[in-house]
């Protein structure tokens, strides 16, 4: 009771006081405002024009036209764009539709009696015929249409809309027009100097041209053809590469069927399936792809964070077409903002923005479009470059509507009218602001769609999905009315993750069937009707009328006066008996399910049925009895075929997916069709060619199908009709006949080859040389022919023909279809290096062929003669076979048994050696090498070469030559002698320079090959190789590994700090030369200034003296790259070049240049360094540098895009890995020569975590598939591939239920750590790196709260010591417990972190933790609440004992080092480093 | 229990005759009655700032007029910016609005230039819904290009001035939120304390000069504004697990018992109340209160410490405006207190560093509005 009573008092008293505070700020009230309603998105809708419409009624009430006029005038110039509550209503409500202000004062003076008319005429009847005369003057539509609207009572008015039909007429716009002369007509009659006849007479027009109602278009029976065309690509990710949601849908233009995935647009013949054109991708993706689209001059944009943010539920992509015309919203390469992450948390993200691209639809050529310039700055230009559109457009007479928005923080939508014919924007209206779904930062991740503009007479109805719709006049953009609807709040955002409003519509233009208006927008939850003429609503239903829970979006397919349909799981409608402008639908009527939950195909709605294409079969339902189908247009799917959105042509119905379009296409009604056209024409061919080329792709299609007589009959067919225009002298005529007859017989080859019909088929292709309408078309008949000859024996003839095709196309590329569809299988590997389309050229072919012939006939003197061709003009390329051997390897082979059909070369290669040796000549010598590979005069020349090389320390010319001697596809188990000697006076300078490694290696692989092999170098004094091998130092050749753990015994005592500010970083430390032949630690590390660099090396284990710095310009060392020691060199990395410093004296050795490529990463291998680089154009190579003298020993070019450019490194192997999205395989590389030693196949996509987790160990590849990091292919798994066979070693998956988040790596140990999900516990798993056993260890379970320190996810990290770390709030939640475990035993300790778990959460991740010999530094950030404020965050440092766990030392961190998460650590001996973002802190023992 | 019952009502009818009593202005002393002398070294500060505002001011291009600085956002205590070299639209508003409350108005005077060059920028910012926004800025940038358009046509009665004024008022007016407060987006579910005040002062100037605001605004921001004070109330409510007893008297970030309170927020949370027209609150008493006790410790986490933390800067904006019309006493020390911490950060080159934040220019123009806040030249800053 006292509590109650408490509780009323306090309640009093609060509303006492607010009282008070209220009475307080009633003196500021402004008394007459109505209140405003907090809705989530605006319309235009101001007390101003509400104010001025208000005053305008009393002066009309009071018959005061003059002041009246001025208001009115007012609202239609300065408030047009806006809208007005009716003015009975006196507050804000939400289900009053509004009236646009202009259209309300347009209405007010059309209803004023004849004197005030005549008043408005006279007063403003001046100014309007001024404008006028401009507008007609310039032929200007837009002035035009400005004096209509701005004088509409006015002569001037009617002359401008009689003016506008004039010219609407001219452009052929019947129905434009007429509505132009019905409005002119209309002012007319207001005055009597109007001119009734002049109306008359234009209208009369209008009616005899009116457009006769057309029949409705046949559907394709079952006697029908069909097509498919690929839209996807497989060399370039594209918005729609990924995902199965049916966004794209096709537009039908006449006999061109279009269809765009945002990027590009195609055009297809509706008939045949032929690509007319396709355009190319808007100006600026080829940037992006070559790493070059930097926003704000950061980082670069990838294409795919283009592609990432597309709102699948609700986005509709569509072209339109009409008049000629085609136009479609391509997406451009624009973005303000980067994809920034707080943790694992989105911050921002890239939009797609699209702009209107318009193209003639006979040839694809540009015809205009919104694109703003490359450098735009985000806001400048017309409108049309600054806003985004956000739905399909729509073409109505030569006007092309679109919705477009604006997403600044909100979403500004706007409606666009353009012409069709340049783009120019004829109006524009801004209709809403207003909001979607945003995250905890409050920030839109992802684009706005609105419903493509509904066209109905002269209205513009406009669903914005923002919580009205609208209905804009088509002359001039007002707005005549807006109707808002009960929205789906935007749901508030979660901590964790954006939260999407619900959905239950999808994105669909609202149905208008006479004068209602049926809605169903993405963002309600009831579908409703409205009046087209104002906007008063007359019905809305609830969604879960139509719903079973199962279902999920409902699209909105169309009406009629009865029914209301709608696609989802299956196709329904409601029925209003009364009909749907009386009453609202609710008989529900149902088809059987036509989908599932994850493929939204959209049917379509015609007069009679229903079409949708189910993933199953295509159907036709009849549309009053949806459970019945009209069978003859109803049929299973060809294999291939799968669901998709429908479109319609005449006799023809099209499909489109996210990857492919198809056609059905009736087969009597494309006969029909062309027997009319050809009937109608005689003597033009065009209707017959066009009957020949779909007769042609059917006979195409009964191929495919395995009936190759059916389809000869139709290639016969074909011809016959068109053969008699192949005479004509008229070449116009001819040439596309013989084009065609061409085509017909090159087909008809193919299907008598299909036939077993190869003499036949040779025939039809000789008659087919005949009519080949240019040398392309020529060779190709000749590279067929050249196969049939082959298969039928007939060798001469080939040959014949082959000499023949080197003839005529010397200088061209084999055909693309049969490299694509036979060439690159079988001679991938001999394309020459200078290839740049990678291609063969048509030369090679002829060489490679004959150089095959030779060796089928046996004739060792023409094979010796067409290798040793292929040697002079195209180097040592790949001989096609199994396996494929280089042309130089096959000269060796044959010149084994065919002593004396070679000795014309070995007497040649001699006599030119004499000559090289007399002249000194080094080229010479260089020349015989090459081109007279096997002969004893090339093993003498590349020997003297080489000594020579090496005796003069001509380092790059010794590189080359050995270069040379060593194939593409050397290893140690096919090396020839002369190739180990080779690779001995490599070693031999390698010595010479003090790269022992590196030597070292190269000797161990060749003695590997042939131990007992002597070496031919002078200075080996007769040692075989064996011995070499044995002298040199033996370490094995491995990558840098992390520093020791037991050489860093920090132990925080009797240390002094020192802190240095500025860009700091850490490069590493390194056992270097020092004076005497010792060795030494040094620290590397580097300061940087905007201007310059300062490399520091101190002692490591006295940090205090510092051996030497060096200054470097800028860009010396890439930011976050480490230095590398390799053969005793200290080598940095920068964006375009690596330099080599002697570590002991700092003297800058050397300096290698990539050429202006951009060095993305550098490792060191042993005694070698190897750097991947990609240069501008997006050529990316492989180069391996020797690190004493800064040459390249060889380079290998990586075709962009098809492999991971981050190689994997390991010991005696390198590894390129597939990119994502690429099918190539797996390539193997020795590091010493860059010769490829193996190529393997894996079964699943490779992600860039996957790449980067990858490493090699005792001849293995370890790959792990992280999860939901790329999408194809088995994921959550290791596997161990044997890089000398490329078998699958071992496999490991993942557990069911727990989430692979990482891989450690101890020595020989290996762990996969499993994250925790759901209810199950997460765990670490050891795997047998040897056999791939997997055993779970046990006390290691890891619950959802425990999070693993300073590992990022994905990722495989190396932890010498075993330890690993966790953090996990303490049982009372209120501190932070860090557990030490020791793989592979358990948990070691648990130290209690002074610290809440939020305030760590809320400062980012803990680094790493620093293992030393004794102990372990541990470094975290918190924001402490100062009495309970939150304060400015600290970094804490701790030295906690190894064993235990206990606080040795606490350090508070220099604020400019910034948070822990960015801090690196590093010890040795007794000496501490932290290295942050603004300095770094040293400990050194005093 | 009761009796501490009737002390609460005894207190609320006071507040309540209080209110009455005074009507709009508070029963504090006048500032003339313990005025702050502006000293000639104060003066030369703020001279030194305007005259390194207009040395930086963007002369040319399409960003002329602006001042560059990062576009970014507040990412826990630190500052993230999504584009660098970009004409920062509230930025520039402050700088604009620093001329004026210096006495300098577009096209006249010294700087006259530089505000008729400041005004031109903002009003190309406002978009055809009223959102003024430029390179990505958001709500805090509308806010104060709002402001400074209400202060300019205050003072110049441009009528182009007033239909962008008007429609960026009603801006502000839409997207207010069903709390009755405004996020960094517009029309965003969520509001926050550091976006509501911006909203509230810009409406208020609005008002000032006869823009047409509508009273259920005012009414729903200052109930907000109202529901976020740290009171004993929530204190309880929450056990004490937010908010430390000493935190009583502040303001949270976001209107929740869970959410963060701060120095800054609490001054934004006094300032936004005085601009609803709320005079008399407890909350006021209280906010005033923390304000004094906190602003030595304030000072030394934010100020020259850290080189002028956006938090010190938006703090001490709205700080002075609280202790200004609060009056008195409060105003006289406060500010003596944070001229002198001011007046000791300037850089030689006359300007005001941000270390975290935008960048000098905000910390230039703000530490030259707070200083300029005796000049009383603004109707935004008088009483």
């Amino acid at each position: 009771m006292q509590a109650c009573l408490a509780r009323s008092l306090a309640t009093l008293a609060l509303l006492c006081a607010l009282g008070a505070s209220v009475s307080a700020r009633r003196a500021h009230a402004q008394d007459d405002e109505p209140e405003a309603v907090p809705r989530g998105f605006a319309i235009p809708q101001t007390r101003e024009a509400r104010a001025l419409a208000e005053r305008a009624e009393t002066h009309l009430a009071a018959q005061r036209w003059g002041e009246a006029f001025t208001l009115l005038q007012e609202l239609l110039t300065q408030h047009r764009g806006e809208v007005l509550l009716p003015p009975e209503i006196a507050h804000d409500r939400d289900d009053v539709p509004r009236e646009g202000a202009a259209v309300w004062a347009r209405e007010k003076l059309a209803s004023l009696p004849a004197e005030a008319r005549a008043l408005y005429a006279s007063r403003y009847g001046e100014e309007a015929r001024e404008a006028l005369e401009v507008a007609r003057r310039t032929r200007d539509a837009r002035a035009l249409l400005d004096v209509a609207r701005r004088y509409p009572l006015t002569p001037a008015a009617a002359e401008a809309w009689w003016a506008l039909g004039d010219l609407e007429f001219e452009l052929g716009e019947q129905l434009a027009a007429q509505a132009s002369w019905q409005r002119a007509e209309a002012v007319s009659r207001l005055f009597p100097q109007g001119s009734p006849q002049a109306a008359a007479r234009r209208l009369a027009l209008a009616r005899s041209l009116a457009v006769v109602e057309s029949r409705e278009p046949a559907l394709p029976g079952a006697d029908s053809v069909v097509w498919s065309q690929a839209l996807a690509r497989n060399d370039m990710l594209t918005p729609f590469s990924t995902g199965s949601s049916n966004c794209i849908f096709p537009t039908v233009a006449d006999d061109t069927v279009l269809v765009t995935d945002t990027l590009r647009l195609w055009a297809f013949d509706a008939w045949s399936g032929e690509k007319r054109w396709e355009t190319l991708e808007p100006a600026g993706w080829s940037q992006v792809d070559r790493g070059q689209y930097r926003p704000n001059g950061s980082r670069p944009l990838l294409r795919r964070e283009f592609f990432e943010n597309l709102h699948r539920r609700s986005l509709m992509v569509r072209p339109a077409s009409a008049a000629g015309v085609a136009v479609a919203a391509l997406q451009i390469p624009y973005s303000s903002v980067y994809n920034d992450m707080y943790q694992n948390y989105e911050i921002t993200n890239v939009i797609p923005e699209r702009r209107l691209y318009a193209f003639d639809l006979r040839s694809g050529r540009e015809l205009w479009n919104h694109r703003p310039p490359l450098d735009w700055n985000g806001s400048s230009g017309p409108l049309e470059f600054q806003l985004s559109v956000a739905a399909p457009p729509v073409i109505s007479g030569s006007r092309v509507l679109v919705p477009y928005y604006r997403m600044q923080g909100r979403v500004d939508l706007h409606v666009g009218c353009f012409d069709l014919y340049s783009g120019e924007r004829l109006w524009s209206s801004a209709l809403m602001s207003g909001q979607m779904a945003l995250n905890m930062f409050g920030r839109q991740l992802h684009e706005y769609n609105a419903a493509p503009v509904t066209i109905v007479g002269e209205r513009v109805i406009v669903s914005t999905q923002l919580g009205s719709i609208a209905a804009l006049d088509l002359q001039n953009g007002d707005i005549v009315w807006h109707a808002l609807y009960e929205q789906i709040p935007v749901p508030r955002a979660s901590p964790w993750e954006i939260v999407d409003r619900p959905q239950v519509f999808a994105t669909a233009s609202p149905a208008i069937v006479g004068d209602v208006v049926v809605c169903a927008p993405i963002d309600s939850y009831d579908f409703f009707a409205l009046d087209l003429a104002t906007g008063a609503r007359l019905w809305s239903r609830p969604s879960s009328a139509l719903r079973r829970p199962s279902r999920e979006l409902l699209a909105l397919l169309g009406a009629d006066r009865e029914r209301v349909w709608f696609s989802g799981q299956c196709v329904v409608s409601v029925r209003a008996a009364r009909g749907i402008a009386e009453a609202a639908p609710t008989e529900l009527q149902e088809s059987a399910d036509i989908t599932n939950l994850s493929e939204w195909p959209r049917p379509l709605l015609t007069e009679k049925h229903v079409l949708v294409a189910t993933p199953t079969r295509r159907v036709a339902l009849l549309r009053n009895a949806l459970a019945s189908e009209f069978a003859e247009a109803s049929s299973d799917w060809e294999a291939g075929l799968r669901s998709g959105n429908v479109a319609r042509g005449d006799g023809a119905l099209f499909y489109s997916t996210a990857g492919a379009l198809f056609g059905v296409i009736d087969w009597r009604a494309v006969e029909e069709r062309f027997r009319l056209q050809s009937e109608q024409s005689p003597d033009d061919p065009q209707p017959l060619l066009d009957w020949a080329g779909v007769l042609e792709r059917r006979a195409l299609v009964e191929m495919e199908r395995g009936r190759s007589l059916t389809a000869l009959e139709l290639l016969a067919r074909a011809r016959e009709k068109i053969e008699r225009f192949a005479t004509p002298a008229d070449d116009a005529l001819r040439a596309p006949t013989l084009v065609r007859v061409f085509s017909l017989l090159l087909a008809e080859a193919h299907a008598l080859e299909l036939a077993a019909e190869a003499l036949r088929a040779l025939e039809t292709l000789d008659r087919a040389a005949q009519f080949a309408p240019d040398d392309a078309a020529l060779v190709r008949v000749h590279v067929q022919r050249i196969d049939l000859c082959e298969l039928l024996e007939r060798h001469e003839r080939r040959a014949l023909l082959l000499a023949e095709l080197g003839r005529i196309a010397a200088d061209r590329d084999m055909p693309l279809d049969w490299w694509n569809l036979r060439g690159a299988e079988r001679f991938a590997g001999s394309l020459p290096d200078s290839s740049t389309t990678g291609v063969l050229p048509v030369s090679l072919f002829v060489t490679l062929e004959s150089a095959r012939d030779a060796r089928r006939r046996a004739d060792a003197s023409g094979e010796f003669r067409e290798l040793h061709a292929l040697l002079a003009a195209w180097g040592n390329v790949e001989l096609p076979g199994d396996p494929a051997l280089a042309v130089s390897t096959r000269i060796g082979e044959l010149a084994e048994s065919n002593r004396s059909e070679h000795q014309p070369y070995e007497l040649r290669a001699s006599e030119l050696l004499v000559a090289a040796r007399e002249r000194s000549d080094a080229i010479a010598l260089e020349r015989v090498s090459v081109l007279f590979p096997h002969t004893s005069a090339a093993l003498e020349a590349a020997r003297l070469r080489l000594e020579q090389a090496l005796e003069t320390g001509d380092w790059p010319t010794l590189v080359r030559g050995v270069q040379r001697a060593i194939p593409d596809d050397w290893s140690p188990e096919v090396a020839r002698n002369s190739e180990l000697q080779a690779l001995m006076v490599l070693r031999a300078a390698l010595e010479e320079l003090g790269n022992l490694p590196l030597a070292a290696a190269l000797a161990r692989r060749a003695a590997l090959a042939r131990p007992e092999l002597v070496s031919d170098l002078p200075r080996d004094q007769g040692r075989k190789l064996a011995d070499l091998a044995q002298s040199l130092p033996q370490e094995p050749v491995v990558s840098a590994r992390p520093m020791s753990a037991e050489l860093a015994h920090y132990d925080g005592k009797d240390t002094s700090a020192y802190f240095g500010m500025g860009q700091t970083a850490l490069l590493g430390h390194f056992e270097a030369p020092a004076s005497g032949g010792a060795r030494r630690w040094i620290q590397v590390q580097i300061q940087r200034t905007a201007r310059v660099e300062i490399l520091q090396v101190v002692d490591a284990l006295n940090p205090n003296v510092a051996l030497w710095t060096q200054t470097l310009e800028p860009g010396t060392v890439r930011p976050t790259t480490r230095a590398a020691l390799a053969a005793d060199m200290l080598v940095l990395g920068g964006t375009t070049q690596l330099t080599g410093l002697d570590p002991h004296s700092g003297a800058m050795l050397w300096r290698w240049n990539s050429s202006n490529a951009r060095i993305e990463h550098h490792a060191a291998l042993g005694g070698l360094v190897l750097a991947s680089t990609r240069a501008a154009d997006g050529r990316a190579s492989l180069v391996a540098i020797e690190p004493r003298s800064g040459i390249a020993l060889w380079e290998r070019a990586v075709p962009a895009g098809l492999w991971a450019h981050r190689p994997v490194l390991g010991p005696d192997h390198l590894v390129l890995l597939p990119s994502d999205w690429a099918q190539t395989p797996a390539v193997v590389l020795d590091p010493y020569t860059g010769s490829r030693t193996r190529i393997f196949r894996l079964p699943a996509h490779v992600s860039e975590a996957d790449a980067a987790g990858a490493w090699i160990d005792a001849g293995r590849l370890f790959l792990p598939a992280f999860p939901k990091s790329s999408s194809l292919g088995e994921r959550d798994c290791l596997t161990a591939w044997q890089l000398d066979s490329g078998a699958r070693a071992w496999h490991v998956p993942c557990e069911e239920g727990i989430e692979f988040d990482s891989i450690v790596r101890s020595g020989e140990q290996l762990y996969l750590v499993h994250l925790a999900t759901g209810k199950a516990k997460g765990a670490i798993v050891a795997v047998n790196p040897r056999i791939g056993a997997a055993r779970r260890i046990a006390g290691l379970e890891l619950d959802a709260d425990d999070v693993l320190v300073g590992v990022r996810r994905h990722a495989v990290f190396e932890s010498e010591s075993g330890m690993l770390f966790v953090r996990t709030p303490s049982a009372d939640g209120q501190l932070t417990d860090l557990i030490a475990c020791q793989l592979p035993f358990g948990r070691k300790w648990v130290h209690r972190l002074p610290v809440h778990p939020s305030a760590l959460y809320n400062s980012g991740p803990m680094p790493m933790p620093l293992v030393l010999a004794n102990g372990i530094v541990v470094a975290y950030t918190e924001t402490p609440r100062v009495r309970g404020q939150v304060s400015v965050p600290r970094t804490m440092c701790l030295l906690l004992d190894r064993e235990r766990g206990a606080v040795r030392e606490t350090m508070q961190l220099p604020l400019e080092l910034g948070s822990a998460e960015v801090l690196d650590f590093e010890s040795f001996g007794p000496n501490l480093w932290v290295a942050g973002q603004g300095g770094v802190l040293r400990r050194t023992k005093r | 229990m009761i009796q501490s019952m009737l002390h609460v009502l005894a207190f609320a009818l006071a507040a309540l005759a209080g209110g009455l009593a005074r009507g709009a202005q508070s029963q504090r002393s006048p500032l003339e009655e313990a005025p702050i002398v502006v000293t000639p070294e104060h003066a030369r500060a703020v001279e030194r700032g305007l005259e390194w505002l207009a040395q930086n001011q963007i002369g040319e291009g399409s960003e002329r007029g602006a001042w560059l600085a990062l576009i970014g956002y507040k990412l826990n205590t630190g500052f993230r910016h999504t584009a660098a070299d970009k004409g920062h639209l509230g930025v520039t508003a402050l700088a604009g609005m620093a001329f004026l409350a210096g006495g300098h108005l577009p096209g006249r005077g010294k700087y006259g230039r530089n505000v008729e060059d400041a005004l031109e920028f903002v009003l190309k910012s406002v978009q055809a819904d009223g959102y003024t926004t430029h390179g990505g800025s958001r709500m805090y940038s509308h806010a104060f290009a709002t402001l400074f358009l209400a202060e300019v046509y205050g003072q110049t009665h441009r009528q182009d001035i007033r239909s962008k004024l008007q429609l960026a008022v009603d801006f502000i007016v839409n997207s207010q939120n069903q709390d009755g407060g405004w996020r960094y987006e517009p029309y965003a579910v969520e509001s926050d304390m550091s976006i509501v005040v911006c909203q509230v002062m810009a409406l208020r100037a609005a008002r000032n000069i006869g823009i047409r605001v509508p009273k259920s605004t005012i009414d729903r921001a200052a109930k907000y504004v109202v529901d976020s004070a740290v009171t004993e109330e929530t204190l309880q409510r929450s056990f004490g697990m937010f908010n430390a007893r000493s935190e009583l008297g502040s303001f949270h970030y976001q209107k929740n018992d869970g959410s963060r309170s701060s120095f800054p927020l609490t001054a934004a949370g006094v300032t936004a109340l005085y601009g609803a027209g709320v005079y008399s609150d407890r909350s006021i008493d209280d906010g005033i209160s923390y304000l004094r006790s906190h602003l030595a410790h304030f000072n030394l986490e934010y100020g020259r410490s850290v080189g002028g933390h956006y938090f010190f800067w938006y703090g001490h904006y709205y700080g002075v405006q609280a202790m200004y019309t609060a009056g008195a006493h409060d105003w006289e020390s406060y500010f003596a207190t944070v001229r002198d911490e001011i007046l000791r950060m300037q850089q030689d080159d006359g300007s005001w560093p941000n270390e975290v934040g935008p960048g000098p220019a905000l910390g230039t123009a703000a530490a030259v509005l707070i200083l300029e806040i005796p000049y009383r030249y603004l109707p935004i800053f008088q009483r």
